[in-house]
């Protein structure tokens, strides 16, 4: 249940350092995106990237901290949200 | 820096910026500020207070250091070439210094100062940023910032405001600190351009538009509308603010981010507002998001913002909770795009309210902490009424609302109420998101006083005695005084007096008990029109204790047999029966009078069920109803009634009993002959009358001319929605001191329960006041949740009185849901009456409309199930809805009982009832046809023979430059193939002419084909890719496309011919359509005009008709005709004029003489496949058939019979096929004011059509006239709503008519000769108003029109002007000017 999705958190890991993050930050897979790191703007283009890269809608349900609080954390959403809909 | 210090005092030097325009972000408001040049509405004015006291220079060189390095702070624009404003660029921005330090209360002083400086104009080419370092005392600091809202946006504010503390702070340490490039923020580069639609510049009417919600029920004036705003603020206290942020942490408000979470929750509040007081389900507002997607965007200063429409469903019953996961998804969508850079374009937005949630903060300045006051400027963007702005810039953690409210949207009572009725909302919010969102009362206390003193109605005890007592007691008071007079052809028939009438009514009384054992409520049906008898019949059935059940003789014999039978009517008494009876009794001893509770009427109104529903009004109302009209009315006057309005029509129990119990005298006047009861008019006509009840219908009627003044002095006007245009106008024909009252009442209230004297003074626009309740009424305005609205808001009426109807006649279910208990244990019962009302201002009402789709037309209350199920009963329907479309008012064909036949016009043409300007004598004839009666032998003269014909194409056929004689203009129908064939037949060599409009049917054009073959004559198809756009604006002038078509024919031919050197053009005209177009009753009189002379005047109006911009003038080359020449170089032949042949014939000779076969695929017509579409617009525009005058004209002139006309134009119009064709043209059917009228929609069984005519036919016999619809559509399924209920509004556009497109507002005309002239062209053009600016054609005169007009001026002031002279000076100025010349000249020859 809680194995980390070393692929997907890859995938998005990158994304944030490529496009969200300043280039000399550099983050780890449970670091905290929400408090410091990420402004509104950024989470909502994370939230995004992850609905148009993986296959899912992110709706207001799944738009909470508990998914979108670290790296590791969204990996797990997204890979609940696909084997569900699958 | 210190050198750029020394120049700070210099004029900064401008230097033009690259030659782009404006950003997409700055165009709305560029526009916005050149419609309002003057108005400061996009000043974004800050006042910040540091708690430091700063140095002003140094703040002055981190000023410049910090504006230097922004392209967007420096801009300043220009008027450049088209208006377009172009950029320039301020070198520096200047930063002054102010003094309040030796000031007391410096602090608010300086806001003060602010607010006033802030109401100033930024003038666009100067700079746009006013900067002004702030003295005060006590280590303080305050810093007034205030800038054009073009350059910045609240994120820009709180940007320059960073970066201007951090260059303070670092100046400090080191005085060279430079944070940033000069050029570092290329806000041009960065922002994104206008977008292909954002050209437009035009402001559309929010207030009416659909979508564009009515707040407080108050429609401002389009053309008034302003800048002009009022700030308005709620500070929530940190208590409510912070419960509001843990509101928006739960479900559905929570997410990741708090600030989506916050505007989710606050659009759900505003969402709310704009609900509860629009009354409205589905609700918008504007709100901006913050186009700023990349870093680099975060990081510049300048306006990045644009506001998109924010759209939520309200329904009924929904709660916040249900409301916030609606809004949180939507605001979710709407920011994730805007993060993504990728917003779509903001919709056409139709909102009237903006919701602006401010997450910004401005931090310290420095170490210093800083309290910020935004700054009103008062003034705010025209285009919304009302700007909700939430923000905590100062980071206190309370929230505060700045309401901005706009004057001219909104009433001072309204701006008031607004921030209160928001703050109810919020506490509601907080106390239970799970609670009804319609069920809050939003109402101040101030508002429930209000409604409470309205509904003291108390003041006087309730009526003791029926009206049976009060009768008797007048009549012994005055026994010889007359108290009922018939009224037969203007004089008195009958009179009798109240001893008289008492002994009759006791009489026939005793009868009804003894011989028919009467019981006490037994139920005696009236049937009879207004007469000695039923009168008699009625006060005697009451007298017995009995309930009188009135039935109207005019109605179809099958409803009146349907209400006497539901009524349960023991006894029927008609005047033959009453007489009967009155002969054989003696005893004229009254009875038994009834008790106050007894029952008094039962009286019919239409039912849901389709069945109609029979209301039971005891003794207690009706006489409570009659003292309240005594006191109000009489007030102890003996008048001299009318009686004019059906027996069976609740509003009629005024004048019936009023006089008989205020020692009145009553005038009868029976039904009037025809079918409309002109029975009002004879008795104003006869004008002998005090008080009088009408409906505005008939007073409508009145208006129209047919009466100048009278003697009433007490006019009393119900049933109908009564506008105030309508009052005013009858106001000025009635006595100074003349009353006139709007009374409102349904039935079930007892006749009338609101009353509102009219006061011309304030009751100017719109419909007139019901005013304030009865005695003895209470109302109450409820909304769906029967929660009661704030002020304004349009709500349903409640009414509960003194002897309220007991309910409906054996109808328990409906009787329940419309009478209603209150709340409280005891409370009375409340009749829903249905019906739309809103308080104009604490003291009265308004009415609406009805809530549900029951509703009046010409007084009839209708409820469309009864209707329906009619119809849906009828073979080959299966599903059916009905509805009435257009505004409310009078509508004259409609009123009382029109022709049960709703197709048939003039008995011997056909020319339809509705045909504008025609009227009809008593025997249903048409004034074209009596016309043309008079003028038949004259107008024979400009017709001509065969071999005029051929003199005239022999003549032409001399100058021909080519091989043809002359060239045809050959549709391939039936009329110009004839033509085609006798002109072969004589010998000439023709060119035949066809428009091929990309709509003539293939049967048409193999028809042309067969036929130019077989005669060896060359045929040339023309085409023009303009059609589309010809169509068009044929159909925006004149709702068809013929007049499109026609142009381009003879544009294109005239053309032709004169390449070719054919020196004449044959039409196949026909001669119904020269009389149609060129020929005049008033030209044939005493023989006085010429043909000679006509054919000059149609010859100027050919000029002026090609001269005449339009679609074919730009899509044409049309300088053929700047000059006569051509005119002279090819003549016009009218076939027709020189051939007279009926249709028999026509067919029997093409039969034998060409391969000419009817087309089967065009409908209508023989070749064209658009033309149903213009019949379909026209019929919807302009109420009637385009084909309809030219019919009735072959009908005159005998080529058809009146029968084949109405059945070829009772067209079965395949509505879907004529919309893909409208769609592929380009045009959709115009909407807008339009005459009430009742239509039904059909969908058919499975491969079935309906005929209509008989379906009207079958209902005219099962309904009054008025519930027959007007027009049936035949759709193949009907439109439902998302929720699955009948979708009425879309129905409604689909056929909703317009009688006349808008006009904007004319100069009037001045002088005799041009009023006079102005009232020929509102009565030739069926305009409502004409100025004198305005030009004839353009209003849409034709030749026609034109040469009667200028025949008609000509009598009036016997003048001898030539036909063609409005040709040369078409505006009314220009003609009057003529004619004043004319005048003069023939005055000083008399003189000489």
């Amino acid at each position: 249940m809680t194995q980390p999705n070393r692929e997907l958190e890859a995938t998005i890991l990158t994304f944030v350092h490529q496009e969200l993050l300043p280039a000399e930050v550099t983050i780890d897979r449970d670091d905290d995106l929400l408090s410091d790191l990420l402004d509104s703007v950024a989470v909502l283009r994370l939230a995004g990237f992850v609905d148009e890269t993986f296959g899912i809608t992110t709706g207001p349900r799944d738009f909470v901290v508990e998914n979108f609080q670290t790296t590791a954390s969204l990996a797990q959403y997204v890979a609940r949200t696909r084997a569900s809909t699958r | 820096m210190t050198r750029s210090e020394q120049d700070a005092g210099t004029e900064p030097v401008d230097r033009p910026l690259d030659t782009g325009g404006l950003t997409r972000a700055q165009l709305p408001i560029a526009i916005g500020q050149q419609l309002h040049a003057e108005s400061p509405l996009y000043n974004m004015a800050f006042a910040f207070v540091i708690e430091d006291e700063l140095e002003p220079e140094r703040f002055r060189a981190a000023w410049r250091q910090v504006t230097a390095s922004s392209e967007a702070l420096q801009t300043r624009f220009r008027s450049g070439p088209g208006g377009r404003l172009q950029r320039f660029s301020s070198s520096e921005l200047a930063l002054t210094v102010a003094d309040f330090s030796g000031q007391e209360d410096a602090v608010a002083r300086f806001l003060d100062w602010g607010r006033a400086r802030c109401a100033r104009p930024l003038p666009l080419d100067g700079p746009l940023v006013d900067s002004v370092l702030v003295r005060l005392p006590n280590r303080q600091t305050g810093w007034y910032l205030n800038q054009h809202h073009l350059i910045t946006d609240a994120w820009s504010t709180r940007l320059l405001y960073d970066r201007l503390a951090a260059s303070y702070l670092a100046l400090e340490s080191q005085p060279e600190f430079a944070p940033r490039p000069v050029t570092a923020d290329r806000y041009y580069a960065l922002a994104p351009g206008p977008r292909a639609s954002d050209r437009s510049s035009t402001t559309p009417d929010r207030t009416t538009a659909p979508g564009g919600l009515t707040l407080y029920g108050e429609r401002p004036s389009p053309v008034h509308r302003g800048t002009a705003s009022v700030r308005s603020s709620l500070q929530l206290d940190a208590e409510r603010s912070s419960a509001l942020r843990a509101r928006a942490a739960e479900a559905p408000f929570a997410s990741v981010l708090p600030h989506l979470s916050l505007f989710a929750l606050f659009s759900t509040l505003f969402h709310a507002f704009l609900s509860q007081i629009s009354a409205e389900p589905e609700t918008s507002f504007d709100t901006p998001l913050l186009g700023r997607s990349t870093p680099e965007a975060k990081d510049t200063i300048g306006l990045f913002i644009e506001m998109f429409p924010f759209a939520a469903r309200v329904p009924e019953g929904t709660t916040f909770r249900r409301l916030g996961a609606e809004t949180l998804a939507r605001a979710m969508d709407l920011l994730r795009s805007d993060a993504a850079g990728t917003a779509p374009t903001p919709e056409h937005s139709m909102s009237r309210a903006v919701l602006n949630y401010l997450p910004v903060r401005f931090g310290r300045f420095g170490d210093a902490a800083t309290a910020v006051t935004w700054l009103h400027p008062g003034h705010a963007d025209h285009l919304h009424a009302l700007r909700l702005q939430i923000h905590d810039f100062s980071g206190s953690g309370r929230f505060q609302f700045d309401f901005d409210l706009n004057r001219t949207h909104l009433s001072a009572a309204a701006r008031e109420r607004i921030p209160h009725h928001f703050e109810t909302l919020v506490e509601a919010l907080l106390r239970d998101p799970d609670q009804r969102i319609d069920s809050i009362d939003l109402r101040t206390d101030d508002e429930r006083q209000q409604l409470d003193s309205f509904n003291q109605s108390d003041r006087c005890p309730t009526p003791e005695r029926t009206v049976v007592d009060a009768f008797f007691d007048t009549a012994n008071r005055h026994p010889t005084r007359v108290a009922l007079e018939l009224v037969v052809d203007g004089t008195v028939d009958q009179s009798v007096d109240y001893a008289q009438v008492r002994d009759q009514v006791a009489i026939l009384a005793n009868h009804l008990l003894r011989v028919h054992h009467l019981q006490p409520g037994d139920r005696v049906a009236v049937l009879g029109d207004r007469s000695l008898e039923s009168v008699v019949a009625i006060l005697a059935v009451l007298s017995a204790r009995g309930a009188y059940v009135p039935i109207d003789p005019a109605h179809p014999e099958e409803r009146q047999k349907q209400l006497v039978e539901d009524s349960g009517a023991t006894l029927l008494l008609d005047p033959p029966t009453v007489r009967q009876a009155l002969d054989h009794g003696h005893d004229s001893r009254p009875p038994e009078p009834p008790s106050l509770t007894d029952l008094a009427y039962l009286l019919y109104t239409s039912g849901s069920t389709g069945r109609a529903k029979g209301v039971l009004i005891e003794h207690r109302g009706l006489a409570d109803y009659l003292e309240f009209a005594e006191r109000t009315y009489v007030r102890g006057e003996a008048l001299r009634y009318g009686l004019v309005t059906s027996l069976a029509f609740d509003l009629t129990v005024t004048s019936l009993f009023l006089p008989l119990i205020t020692g009145g005298t009553l005038e009868l006047y029976p039904r009037a002959a025809g079918a409309l009861d002109e029975a009002f008019l004879h008795a104003v006509e006869r004008n002998q009358i005090d008080f009088l009840k009408l409906t505005p219908s008939h007073l409508s009627v009145l208006r129209s001319g047919r009466f100048e003044a009278t003697g009433v002095r007490r006019l009393i006007v119900g049933g109908e929605s009564f506008s105030a245009e309508l009052a005013a106008a009858v106001a000025e024909r009635l006595a100074p001191s003349a009353e006139i009252y709007n009374e409102y009442g349904p039935t079930e209230a007892v006749v009338g329960c609101l009353v509102h004297r009219f006061d011309p003074a304030s009751d100017r626009v719109g419909s007139v006041p019901i005013g304030r309740p009865a005695d003895h009424v209470q109302i109450e305005v409820l909304n769906p949740a029967g929660q009661a609205v704030p002020t304004g808001v349009p709500g349903e009426l409640w009414i509960a009185r003194h002897g309220l109807a007991r309910g409906y006649h054996q109808l328990p279910e409906e009787t329940a849901a419309r009478f209603v208990p209150g709340p409280e244990p005891g409370a009375a019962v409340r009749y829903r009456s249905g019906d739309l009302v809103r308080f104009v201002d604490p003291t009265k009402l308004e009415y609406l409309g009805r809530t549900d789709r029951q509703v009046k037309v010409a007084g009839f209350r209708l409820e469309p199930g009864e209707v329906e199920t009619l119809i849906e009963t009828f073979p080959g329907v299966e599903r059916c809805a009905v509805l009435v479309v257009g505004t409310p008012g009078p509508a004259d064909a409609d009123l009382g009982v029109p022709t049960p036949n709703p197709g048939a016009g003039c008995r011997r043409c056909g020319l339809p009832a509705n045909y504008p300007g025609a009227t009809f004598d008593a025997e249903g004839t048409c004034s074209l046809c009596h016309s043309y009666e008079s003028i038949r032998e004259h107008a024979a003269g400009y017709f001509r023979t065969l071999d005029d014909l051929r003199s005239n194409l022999d003549e032409a056929r001399a100058q021909r430059r080519g091989p043809w004689d002359c060239l045809m203009l050959y549709s391939g129908g039936k009329d110009s193939t004839y033509a085609l064939c006798r002109l072969a037949d004589l010998g000439y060599s023709i060119y035949a002419f066809t428009l091929d409009n990309g709509f003539i049917s293939e049967g048409a054009k193999e028809n042309i084909r067969r036929v130019t073959d077989q005669l060896g004559v060359d045929v040339e198809f023309a085409t023009t890719p303009a059609m589309n756009e010809i169509f068009r604006d044929s159909l925006q002038r004149f709702s068809n496309v013929c007049n499109g078509c026609f142009k381009t024919i003879y544009t294109l031919a005239t053309r032709r011919a004169h390449e070719l050197g054919i020196p004449a053009i044959v039409t196949g005209l026909s001669r119904g359509q020269m009389f149609e177009t060129r020929l005049t009753e008033e030209m044939f009189r005493h023989g006085r005009v010429s043909p000679e002379e006509v054919d000059q005047a149609v010859l100027a109006s050919r000029k002026a008709y090609h001269r005449t911009p339009d679609a074919v003038s730009r899509t044409l080359d049309v300088s053929l005709f700047a000059t006569d020449e051509i005119f002279e170089r090819v003549r016009f032949v009218d076939f027709y004029r020189y051939c007279d042949v009926d249709m028999e014939e026509l067919y029997s000779y093409l039969k034998q003489r060409v391969p000419w076969v009817r087309p089967e695929d065009t409908g209508r017509s023989t070749n064209c496949l658009i033309n149903d579409a213009g019949i379909f617009v026209h019929q919807r525009e302009r109420g009637f058939h385009n084909y309809a005058l030219p019919y009735s004209w072959d009908v005159r002139l005998g080529h058809k019979k009146r029968d084949e006309a109405l059945e070829e134009l009772d067209d079965a119009i395949d509505e879907e096929r004529v919309r893909s064709i409208l769609q592929e043209v380009g045009y959709a059917p115009q909407s807008g004011p339009a005459p009430e009228s009742l239509q039904a929609f059909l969908v058919p069984t499975a491969d079935a059509s309906v005929d209509t005519s008989a379906l009207a036919r079958h209902l005219g016999r099962r309904l009054p006239a008025p519930l027959v619809p007007a027009q049936f559509h035949q759709l193949s399924d009907l439109p439902l709503t998302p929720n699955g209920k009948l979708d009425l509004e879309a129905l409604r556009r689909w056929s909703l008519p317009t009688a006349r497109h808008t006009r904007p507002p004319v100069e009037p005309p001045r002088g005799p000769v041009e009023e006079f002239l102005a009232g020929l062209w509102r009565d030739e053009l069926a305009l409502d108003e004409v100025g004198r600016g305005d030009d004839f054609f353009e209003l849409g005169g034709t030749s026609l029109t034109a040469m009667r007009m200028i025949l008609r001026l000509c009598d009036e002031f016997d003048l001898d002007l030539p036909l063609e002279t409005v040709f040369a000076q078409p505006s009314l100025a220009g003609l009057a000017r003529i004619a004043e010349d004319a005048l003069l000249a023939e005055l000083d020859s008399e003189l000489d």
